[in-house]
């Protein structure tokens, strides 16, 4: 055999062997430990408490806000920490080109009037030191925050922007969200540099939701708009000189500032004021949220330290933060983020145009209540919790009423069992009663919704569930823009949705899902001419007591009627890397979701 | 000859037109892309504003005649996702990244399936040769995103050799070269293999051992020469694959290519931009299909049409 060909084979018959090690050394001592360590996360308690509402009427003077601990920057791990999310459907700086969906990346550099406290999700102040609501609820008076400065050197805030402001969010062509609230503005009065009275078009008792970062109706400078182009009032439209301005280097008044993006890929921002901020200053000088839509792709990034905080499912979370005792901790978000339930289509009872009377769940009247209250007793809520949600999730009992939100019936918590308790031989009977002992079928539309991908699971545990009493759930793949474009027609009959509305003000999601298109309705869940009328009362009532009976009244029809399949809502959940991330206060509501940036502390924890 | 070449070019334009029906119908398909822009309670006048900016409020046929219309000028339109730039721009942007990845897969699979190709012809039936066809299995049956979280697992998260993902210096382009190259390094080394086995059993190639050649000689240079026509001809299909099915790679390893960009209008339902690199990357594989004909064409007189 020639020498060459023998120094080959020799080369040959080593590669499976250099092989085998390298496998052997990556995957070695990448185990968990047998046993699973509970996880930190606090566990939330069982919803329905009710708790004292907070009403959104005159509000007392500016609180202060606690200034940063004075860190040895030294000891910090790295100058730049880097928190790795998920891939917002939208993805721009300019904020009236998107939805609420992306604002948490201007959490770090942008500022509001009001901000959600990220302790108790209650309204605190931010930009607005104090405000009040008149007694109609058609005025609103802000007192402004003095000496606060605009990044890059744009300036003093004052009343000006906040009018600017108003005009950019609801210019003609707006993408933005919630601009039903947002743009219920007639004129603003500025009656001093540092006061201000909003006008609204009609009466709006939940205005701080607007004003808030729950709306993503954020302050902008004048100055920099005004420096490229300004705002034209006549078109109602900004000059193409401001918008670019925005574009390249957005200036606002948070902790941090904007450095730039690269798109879909990640966001840098780098401290604003080195000598101190007026609310609180960060731990780290740098910061850079990057964009990961893979989940693989995500945990893979955080496990090599290239992110320091992730999101990732439950599962694991549970897993990593066991593998490593004390290095990967989870931390949920202090509030309730979304609320998970499954939702039919049809129940247009305010509609007679559109409205379906001959299916089961849709039917008229006490028939379609019963199909609607078996179709709830069916659930076991108890094990789906424990089985998708580790238990870590609060009981929901009616759409969009929390025990902090809004006023809380105790009547619900106490007919509960009787009305939605897991009891399958009750749940067959009222189906029987309701003439429909064989069941039927719904159709279920299923498409990947960024941020909830427990979507697909809870509609194959309702197939699972319903199977039970007869009811034969048929799961459809189909594009969203499809399934959406037959909600807005309202020609969604015969279906049912997994579906997650965000935590947000119990008026805007009475109007979202439960009045018609010309006010403002754009989900039509459950449609009805009382609940009509009840809104219309909901808007133009201000007085604490009298809007709590109407609350009542609105909620009453939406436990009762059992309009959907309430389930849970749900705290967001990140995952930490303690080394470089030891706690991290946020609300979990929409637009605040991982917000409050600023008060994430580092090590030594 | 040159009737070959017009009648490959007048097939590629009909290829084209084609996928442009296709893509447009496909883009059409998911509903109106304002259904999944807009928030829910956009009002009616910004939904028309925005119908009439992208012309999605006029007759189908009419909007794809000017979309036809507007892409052979190079005009795409506008993205809904990106509302500040075309979809030209975008695609522009983003093309040397694609190219970069195909590159580095090209390099991979020569570096990796010529060699292994030539070495498992020549020590034909012998452990080397069932390690090469294993390998060609694996290359060929394993799902590329699948290998692409595997060797992010094993050489960046493990061993900490290569970042995870994203783009940046050569080690950024190392894991996902690899990814993306490993189909065509089966691919590569069963052509080298099959053509190095037709050169070895041929008359010159044993005049050349009985004249007493060394045998290193014989393989490397005289055989691997003569088998190389055929792998070479693939390389230009290989560009063409590899920019196309950078879809996967690219979105696991958060490469900011076409196929990234791809993704992510699909998530939006933003159809501008699917068609503009539907028929971007239809175009680059028609060209590299016909630039291989051609090159047959030349090489091989016997290739006419008829």
């Amino acid at each position: 055999m020639n020498p060459y060909r023998m120094k080959i084979q020799s080369a040959l018959m080593l590669l499976p062997a250099l092989l085998l090690l390298t496998f052997v050394a990556a995957c070695g001592g990448a185990e968990a430990p047998a046993e699973q360590a509970q996880p930190a996360a606090a566990q939330p308690a069982s919803g329905g408490a009710p708790a004292a509402a907070a009403q959104p009427t005159a509000m007392p003077a500016s609180q202060d806000q606690p200034s940063g601990d004075v860190v040895d920057e030294s000891q910090l791990p790295t100058d730049k920490i880097i928190l790795g999310l998920i891939t917002p459907i939208d993805d721009t700086v300019v904020p009236w080109l998107g939805g609420v969906d992306f604002v948490y990346q201007h959490s770090p550099f942008m500022e509001y009037l009001v901000q959600l406290d990220p302790y108790t999700s209650e309204w605190i102040p931010m930009l607005a030191k104090s405000w009040e609501m008149n007694a109609t609820g058609d005025v609103w008076t802000f007192e402004l925050e003095q000496g606060i400065q605009f990044h890059r050197d744009f300036g003093e805030f004052t009343a000006a922007d906040v009018e600017h402001s108003f005009k950019l969010t609801c210019q003609k062509g707006t993408r933005a969200s919630y601009k039903g609230g947002i743009c219920n503005v007639d004129h603003v009065d500025i009656l001093d540099p540092y006061n201000i009275q909003v006008h609204m078009v009609k009466p709006s008792a939940e205005y701080l939701f607007y004003a808030a970062e729950s709306a993503g109706n954020m302050i902008y400078s004048k100055a920099q708009c005004d420096q490229a182009g300004g705002f034209d009032d006549a078109e109602n439209v900004a000059s193409e000189g401001c918008t670019n301005a925005y574009y390249e280097a957005l200036a606002g008044t948070g902790p941090y500032q904007y450095d730039g993006r690269e798109e879909e890929v990640h966001v840098d921002y780098s401290l604003a004021f080195p000598d101190g901020h007026w609310r609180h200053d960060p731990v780290y000088p740098e910061m850079r949220n990057t964009w990961v839509l893979e989940e693989s792709t995500r945990l893979a990034q955080f496990r090599a330290e290239e992110t320091h905080m992730t999101e990732v499912n439950r599962d694991l979370g549970d897993k990593l933060e066991a593998e490593e005792a004390g290095k990967f901790k989870i931390i949920p978000s202090n509030g309730p983020a979304q609320q998970t339930a499954f939702r039919f289509g049809g129940m247009f009872y305010g509609d007679a145009e559109n409205y379906d009377p001959d299916f089961p769940v849709t039917a008229p009247g006490e028939i379609g209540i019963k199909v609607r209250k078996a179709l709830n007793k069916a659930v076991d809520r108890e094990t789906f919790k424990e089985e998708l949600y580790k238990g870590r999730v609060w009981d929901s009992k009616v759409h969009a009423f929390h025990p902090t939100l809004t006023p809380w019936n105790p009547k619900w918590d106490e007919d509960w069992e009787e009305e939605y308790g897991y009891d399958l031989e009750a749940s067959k009977q009222l189906l029987a009663e309701a003439g429909y002992p064989e069941g039927f079928k719904i159709t279920v539309p299923m498409y990947p919704f960024p941020g909830a991908p427990e979507l697909p699971q809870i509609a194959q545990f309702m197939q699972l569930a319903w199977a039970e009493i007869g009811v034969e759930l048929e799961l459809r793949d189909e594009d969203r823009a499809a399934v959406v474009a037959r909600r807005r027609n309202k020609s969604n009959h015969e279906t049912a949705l997994a579906t997650t509305p965000s935590f947000k003000a119990v008026e805007a999601q009475i109007m979202l899902f439960n009045t018609p298109k010309e006010d403002g309705g754009v989900v039509f869940m459950y449609e009805t001419a009382e609940l009509q009328e009840l809104y219309h009362q909901l808007q133009v009532t201000v007085d604490p007591a009298e809007r709590e009976k109407v609350l009542f009244q609105i909620g009453d029809i939406k436990f009762y009627h059992h309009e959907w399949i309430p389930l849970f809502w749900v705290p967001i959940e990140t995952i930490v890397n303690t080394n470089y991330i030891c706690e991290w206060p946020f609300p979990g509501w929409e637009g605040g979701d991982l917000g409050s940036n600023e008060l994430i502390e580092g090590p030594p924890c | 000859m040159q009737r070959y070449i017009i009648m490959r070019i007048l097939q590629a334009i009909l290829v084209l037109v084609v996928v442009s029906v296709i893509a447009f119908a496909l883009g059409h398909a998911g509903g109106n892309p304002l259904d999944a822009i807009l928030p829910d309670d956009a009002d009616a006048t910004v939904r028309a504003d925005l119908e009439e900016f992208w012309g999605i409020n006029k007759p189908l046929h009419e909007q794809y005649f000017t979309y036809v219309w507007n892409a052979v000028r190079g005009d795409f339109g506008h993205s809904f996702k990106y509302p500040r730039f075309t979809v030209s721009e975008l695609i522009a942007d983003r093309f040397m990244a694609t190219i970069q990845l195909a590159g580095a897969g090209i390099l991979v699979a020569v570096v990796i399936g010529l060699p292994v190709g030539v070495l498992t012809a020549t020590y034909r039936d012998t452990i080397f040769d069932w390690t090469g066809k294993v390998v060609a299995l694996l290359g060929q049956s394993l799902p590329v995103f699948w290998l692409g979280i595997v060797l992010m697992w094993i050489f960046a998260v493990q061993l900490d050799w290569f970042p995870t993902s994203g783009k940046g210096g050569i080690r950024n382009l190392v894991l996902p070269a690899i990814a993306i190259g490993w189909f065509q390094v089966a691919a590569m080394l069963r052509l080298v293999r099959s053509s190095m086995l037709d050169v070895l059993d041929s008359e010159y190639v044993k005049l050349a051992r009985i004249k007493g050649l060394p045998e290193r000689k014989i393989i490397w240079k005289h055989c691997l020469r003569n088998a190389a026509i055929a792998p070479l001809t693939y390389f230009a299909i290989t560009l063409g694959s590899l920019m196309v099915g950078s879809v996967s790679i690219e979105t696991v390893f958060q490469w900011p290519g076409l196929g990234f960009l791809l993704f992510n209008a699909a998530r939006s339902s933003d159809y501008a931009l699917l068609q503009g690199i539907m028929l971007t990357f239809t175009t680059i594989y028609i060209v590299a299909n016909l630039l291989v004909d051609i090159a047959y064409a030349y090489l091989d007189p016997r290739i006419r049409y008829t």
